[in-house]
C-alpha cells in the first residue's frame, strides 16, 4: 500500500484473521431522499432540515458494514428539532443583549464603550469555543445514536475541555506562525479518540504525535507563505488594493497566478490533508485492532474534480436558463413581475441542485471511498464488547445554530 | 411450523449468533443453531422492521427489547408474519399525521407572521422609544461607516466635499424645504466625495448624498427632489426604524435556516418589502413637501427617468429583490402632482453653479 514507515500496518491483513469493512447502497435511493428533502425544505422555510438530516444519515449509517452486519442509526428529527429550540433559547437572548450593548455603546459611549468593546470581543472568543463546543457535542449525540448489532457507539468527556484544548492549540498555532500547527492540534484529537467508545470498549492513539507530519506541514506552510507572499509583493509593487475598481482592467499576471495557484493550492491543501488523515487512523486502536486507510490524493482529487464539474455545469445552466427567460419576459418599460419570478425560480433550482449534487457526488463517494480502502488488522473479541449507555436525550441543537458541518 | 436461518444479537454484548429461527401462531422463537439453545422469544406483535436496511437484509427487533437485533435474509418470513397478525411498520394514525401537518403549518405561518406582521411593528414601537439624541449619535456613526465603506468600493479617500458657497446653497435648500414639513426636526446634509449616484437618509436627521448625484443632476430641482425624498424619510423615522427591523431579522432568518444559507437573500427580500413602502411615502410625501413650499417639482420625475435610462440592462430585473420600487411606478407617482402655477426654481443660477462645484474644496473624513 504504501512504503511510508508511519503508515505501515503489520502484518498485510490476511482474511480470516481481521474485519472486513464494506460499503453498499443504492445511489437512486439515496437520490430519491434527498430530492424529497430539498422539495420538502422550501415550503417548511427549512423547518424539514431535522428530519431531512435524519433520512440521510440513516442511509449513509446503513450502508456501512462490518463483518457483513450494517450500522443503524436511531436518532430522531424531534430530536434534532428540540435540541436547535433549547440552543435557540439560549443563544438569542444573548444575540440581543449584544446588540443593546453595542447601541448604547454609540449613543452613549462615556458610560457603555468600554462595556461593549469587552463584551463583543468576549464574544467572539466565545463563539470560536462555542463552534468547538458544539462540534463535540454533536459528535456525541451522533455516536450515541449509532448501533451495531445493537451496540451503541458513545463519546464520553466533555465538551469544555474539547473546546480548551482547541483554543489552545489555535493559540499556539498562531503565535508560532503555524509552524506548531501538527502538534499543537494533537492533545484535542487525541481527546476526542480516547473518549470514543463502541459499547463498552474505548478507542485509544497512544503514540499518536504531531512530529511525523512536520515534513508535508513544512512544505505546504512553505507553498502557502510563497503563494501569499507573491501576492502581497505584487499588490505592493504595483500599488493596488483588492477592492473592485471598474477602471482597473483585471491584470493578466493576477489571472494567470489564479489560474495555477488556486488548482495549486487545492492539491497542496490534499496532498496534506489526506496524508494526515492516513497517519491519524494508522494511530487509533481498538482494543487489539489497529486501523490503516489506504486513500489516496489522487482518488479524492477526481472526486472533488467531477463534484466541480458538475457543480459549475449546473450553475451555469440555471444562470443561463434564467438569463434567457428574463430577456423574453422583460420589456422596456421597466421590471415586470414576470422576471422577478424567473430570478427567485432560478434561485430555488440552484438550491435544489446544490442539494442533490452536495450528497450525492462527494459525500457519497468520498465516505464510500474512505470505508472501501479502509483495513482493520486484529481480531475483537465481540463476546467483551458490552452494551453501552445510552446518551443524550436531544439533539445537536448548537451545532445546527452554529453551522458546524457534519452531514 | 417453518423455520429461517439468521443471524442474531442480543443487545447485552456484540457476539453474534447464528440462529434458527420457528414460528409459531404468536411467538418467534430464536434458537443458536449449533448449540439449540434459547437465545429469544419474540411476540409476533411486538415486532417491528429496522426500515432503513440496504436491499437484500431484514432486520428486526422486538418493542421488549431495544438494543437487541434479528437479521434474516429471505423477505418469505415477512410475507409469513404479515400473515400472522404482525405489525413490523407501524404508521402514524391519520388523525395524529394530520395534526401533525397542522401544527407544522401553523408554526411557520407562525414565523411569517412574527417577521412580516409583527417584528416590524413593534420595532417601530421599539424605533419610536429612542431619544432623539441617541438617534443622532447612531446617525453620525452610521455616516461615519457609510462614507468609510463608500470610499472603499470607489477605491477613493473616505473624504466631505466642502466649498463654502456649495454647503451655503445645499444648507439653503434644505431650510427652504424644511418649511414645507413643517417639522421641529434638524437636518444636517453631507456631500461625500464618491462617484456612486445616490443619496442616504440615516438616524436623527442626518443625510449624505453624493458628490456623483450632483455631477448627474441636471437641475437644482432634481437635486431638491432627491433631498425631500430622503428628508421625508428621516421625518417617518424610516431610518432608525429600518436598523431595527433589520436587527430582529437577522435573527429570525438565523433560527429558520439554521446558519447563513440563503440568510442574505432572504433578508433582502424581507427587509425589502418593508422599504418599498417606506419608499412610496418618502416620494409622495417629499413631493407634497415641494408642493408646498412651491418649489418646482418636476424634479423627481426627470431624475427618474435619466436614472433609469442609465442603469437600463440590469437594475429592471432586479426590481422584486430591490429595495426601491420601479422606476416606472415612481414616475407615475411624480408625475400625478402637479406644479403651483407660481412655481419657483430650487437655487438661483448663482447658486447652482457653487453647489456644483462643490468638490473643489474636500476635507478628509475624521474618525
Amino acid at each position: 500500500m504504501t512504503k511510508d514507515p508511519h503508515l505501515a500496518v503489520h502484518p498485510v491483513p490476511q482474511s480470516g484473521d481481521s474485519h472486513r469493512i464494506s460499503y453498499t447502497d443504492q445511489p437512486s435511493k439515496l437520490a430519491k431522499i434527498i430530492l424529497t428533502n430539498a422539495l420538502l425544505m422550501i415550503p417548511t422555510l427549512g423547518f424539514y432540515r431535522f428530519w431531512a438530516k435524519t433520512k440521510v444519515r440513516r442511509h449513509f449509517w446503513s450502508s456501512i458494514k462490518l463483518d457483513g452486519d450494517a450500522l443503524e442509526y436511531t436518532g430522531t428529527g424531534k430530536e434534532l428539532l428540540i435540541g436547535f429550540l433549547i440552543a435557540a433559547t439560549v443563544f438569542i437572548p444573548i444575540i440581543v443583549v449584544i446588540q443593546i450593548l453595542q447601541y448604547l455603546a454609540v449613543t452613549d459611549p462615556d458610560q457603555y464603550g468600554l462595556i461593549a468593546a469587552v463584551v463583543n470581543f468576549s464574544f467572539i472568543i466565545l463563539l470560536v469555543f462555542l463552534v468547538y463546543f458544539a462540534f463535540f457535542t454533536a459528535r456525541r449525540y451522533r455516536m450515541s445514536r449509532t448501533l451495531w448489532r445493537g451496540i451503541r457507539g458513545g463519546l464520553d468527556g466533555s465538551g469544555f475541555v474539547y473546546a480548551l484544548r482547541c483554543v489552545w492549540a489555535l493559540f499556539l498555532t498562531s503565535i508560532t506562525a503555524g509552524i506548531a500547527g501538527p502538534y499543537a492540534e494533537m492533545p484535542a484529537l487525541r481527546y476526542i479518540i480516547k473518549n470514543s467508545r463502541f459499547g463498552t470498549q474505548r478507542f485509544d492513539a497512544p503514540s499518536l504525535s504531531g512530529g511525523p507530519l512536520m515534513k508535508r506541514w513544512l512544505v505546504y506552510l512553505f507553498c502557502l507563505f510563497v503563494f501569499f507572499g507573491a501576492l502581497i509583493i505584487y499588490a505592493v509593487m504595483s500599488g493596488m488594493t483588492f477592492q473592485p475598481a471598474e477602471e482597473t482592467k483585471p491584470p493578466v499576471f493576477l489571472g494567470v497566478f489564479f489560474l495555477i495557484g488556486l488548482p495549486g493550492f487545492i492539491v497542496l491543501n490534499l496532498w496534506y490533508g489526506i496524508y494526515r488523515i492516513r497517519y491519524i487512523t494508522s494511530q487509533i486502536i481498538y482494543g487489539p485492532v489497529r486501523f490503516a486507510s489506504g486513500i489516496t490524493t489522487g482518488s479524492v482529487l477526481w472526486i472533488g474534480f467531477i463534484y466541480l464539474l458538475a457543480f459549475i455545469g449546473m450553475l451555469l445552466a440555471v444562470v443561463l436558463a434564467v438569463s434567457v427567460l428574463a430577456s423574453i419576459f422583460s420589456h422596456p418599460s421597466g421590471g415586470s413581475p414576470i422576471v422577478g419570478a424567473i430570478i427567485i425560480a432560478g434561485a430555488i433550482l440552484a438550491f435544489i441542485g446544490i442539494s442533490i449534487i452536495v450528497p450525492l457526488l462527494l459525500i457519497r463517494p468520498l465516505l464510500k471511498r474512505f470505508i472501501e480502502t479502509m483495513v482493520m488488522v486484529g481480531k475483537i473479541d465481540f463476546s467483551h464488547i458490552g452494551q453501552a449507555a445510552r446518551g443524550p436525550g436531544r439533539g445537536e441543537g448548537l451545532a445546527d445554530i452554529l453551522d458546524v458541518g457534519g452531514f | 411450523m417453518d423455520h429461517y436461518q439468521g443471524r442474531y444479537a442480543d443487545g447485552r454484548t456484540a457476539t453474534l449468533y447464528e440462529v434458527t429461527i420457528r414460528l409459531s401462531a404468536s411467538d418467534l422463537f430464536i434458537e443458536e443453531t449449533t448449540t439449540a439453545t434459547l437465545l429469544a422469544i419474540w411476540p409476533i406483535r411486538h415486532l417491528r422492521k429496522i426500515n432503513d436496511d440496504p436491499p437484500g437484509i431484514f432486520r428486526l427487533r422486538c418493542v421488549d427489547d431495544e438494543a437487541a437485533r434479528l437479521t434474516v435474509f429471505e423477505s418469505h418470513l415477512f410475507t409469513q408474519l404479515a400473515q400472522a397478525g404482525a405489525t413490523l411498520i407501524v404508521r402514524r394514525s391519520w388523525p395524529k399525521r394530520i395534526a401533525i401537518v397542522l401544527s407544522t403549518i401553523l408554526l411557520i405561518l407562525a414565523f411569517i407572521g412574527a417577521g412580516i406582521w409583527g417584528w416590524p411593528r413593534l420595532a417601530d414601537i421599539i424605533a419610536g422609544l429612542l431619544p432623539e439624541n441617541h438617534q443622532q449619535r447612531l446617525g453620525a456613526s452610521a455616516k461615519t461607516t457609510m462614507v468609510t465603506l463608500l470610499a472603499k468600493i470607489y477605491h477613493t479617500e473616505p473624504r466631505f466635499c466642502t466649498s463654502e458657497a456649495g454647503v451655503a446653497a445645499l444648507n439653503k435648500m434644505i431650510a427652504q424645504i424644511a418649511v414645507g414639513f413643517s417639522t421641529p426636526m434638524h437636518f444636517k446634509a453631507d456631500i461625500a466625495d464618491v462617484r456612486m449616484v445616490n443619496a442616504f437618509a440615516l438616524p436623527g436627521g442626518e443625510i449624505v448624498i453624493t458628490s456623483g448625484l450632483i455631477k448627474f443632476a441636471e437641475n437644482p430641482e432634481e437635486i431638491a427632489a432627491v433631498l425631500s425624498h430622503e428628508m421625508a424619510h428621516a421625518i417617518h423615522h424610516h431610518p432608525i426604524r429600518g436598523m431595527v427591523r433589520a436587527m430582529g431579522h437577522n435573527i429570525l432568518i438565523t433560527m429558520l435556516f439554521g446558519s447563513n444559507i440563503g440568510s442574505s437573500l432572504g433578508e433582502a427580500v424581507l427587509n425589502g418589502a418593508y422599504t418599498r413602502d417606506m419608499e412610496a411615502e418618502a416620494d409622495r410625501d417629499g413631493l407634497i413637501a415641494l408642493h408646498e413650499v412651491g418649489i418646482k417639482n418636476l424634479g423627481l420625475a426627470t431624475f427618474f427617468k435619466r436614472l433609469r435610462d442609465k442603469e437600463e440592462g440590469y437594475t429592471q430585473y432586479l426590481s422584486l429583490l430591490s429595495t426601491h420600487p420601479s422606476f416606472e411606478d415612481r414616475i407615475t407617482a411624480a408625475e400625478s402632482i402637479q406644479d403651483r402655477p407660481n412655481a419657483n426654481s430650487a437655487l438661483d443660477t448663482k447658486e447652482w453653479e457653487s453647489l456644483r462645484k462643490v468638490c473643489d474644496q474636500t476635507k478628509p473624513l475624521e474618525d
